[in-house]
């Protein structure tokens, strides 16, 4: 993902803002790292340069 | 700025891959590239591309894809399926490849459900092939798609099936909207899931452009 499409999202539980936090770039393309609410502090990871923004009770349990 | 024909882009839409081993609970198919290139070139005479674009349950990326290539600048494509996005990527590179969608041009991915979204726009151009909510339990799926572009867009494109059009306009009557444009679609669909009998069958969609309060 590019750091604009962060200008569209936001928290989808409380619908606060996000920060992109531990960012690994290529180029300009952000490939890893978390995208952080701002109000309740929930991580949503960037996996292979793709947001997971799902609720996190949405969320695959990651395999071991 | 005039993009393609509708025509050039029905052509290149047509190297998009379907679904290998589509989840039938997520009523994954392709949408025809014929009725993306249909949508998205509509979308651009209107100047609806130059908003940002997003693409709600894309899927296979189709209609994202297609309105990358008709003009768009941003698209964001949302889908709560992580085989869906990989497949959208290997599209997006298969379509766009040596076109260049450009240095100034984005198409990005996310994973997200669309009932509960991860947006905080309220000016989008919303394009989506939602599940129709044929199958049990997913009754108003489509229902829930249109909530969700009322609330990120300016303006959507959606296509529903046949017989949609007084829910349609009476949904965004409530909400604030107003159907501005209305059509029929054809759509043929391969044998895909076990339920289905005929080998081919068509599906009468309708397309509603809704502009949003």
């Amino acid at each position: 993902m590019k750091e604009s499409l962060l200008e569209i999202l936001c928290c989808p539980l409380d619908k606060h803002d996000l920060e992109l936090e531990n960012a690994d770039y290529d180029d300009e393309e952000v490939v890893g790292g978390n995208l952080v609410c701002t109000e309740c502090g929930e991580a949503y990871p960037i996996e292979d340069g793709i947001p997971n923004l799902l609720p996190p009770d949405m969320r695959e349990e990651t395999p071991a | 700025m005039a993009g393609p024909s509708r025509r050039t882009l029905a052509r290149r839409l047509e190297s998009i891959v379907d679904f290998s081993d589509p989840a039938a609970d997520l009523e994954q198919y392709l949408t025809p590239a014929e009725l993306a290139a249909h949508i998205c070139h509509l979308a651009g005479l209107h100047d609806d591309l130059d908003r940002r674009v997003v693409d709600l349950g894309t899927g296979t990326g189709m209609l994202a894809i297609a309105a990358s290539l008709a003009g768009a600048r941003r698209v964001a494509g949302i889908d709560v399926d992580a085989g869906a996005l990989d497949l959208a990527r290997r599209n997006e590179r298969t379509v766009l490849n040596g076109h260049g969608a450009g240095s100034d041009r984005t198409l990005e991915w996310l994973r997200g459900d669309v009932t509960r979204h991860p947006f905080s726009t309220s000016d989008a151009t919303v394009v989506s092939n939602p599940p129709f909510g044929a199958q049990r339990g997913n009754r108003h799926a489509d229902r829930d798609f249109l909530e969700t572009a009322g609330e990120i867009a300016a303006v959507s494109y959606t296509i529903h099936n046949e017989g949609s059009q007084s829910f349609v306009e009476s949904y965004a009557a409530d909400a604030g909207g107003e159907v501005t444009h209305a059509f029929r679609a054809t759509f043929p669909i391969a044998k895909r899931f076990a339920f289905h009998t005929e080998s081919e069958e068509t599906l009468e969609a309708e397309v509603f452009r809704i502009e949003w309060e």
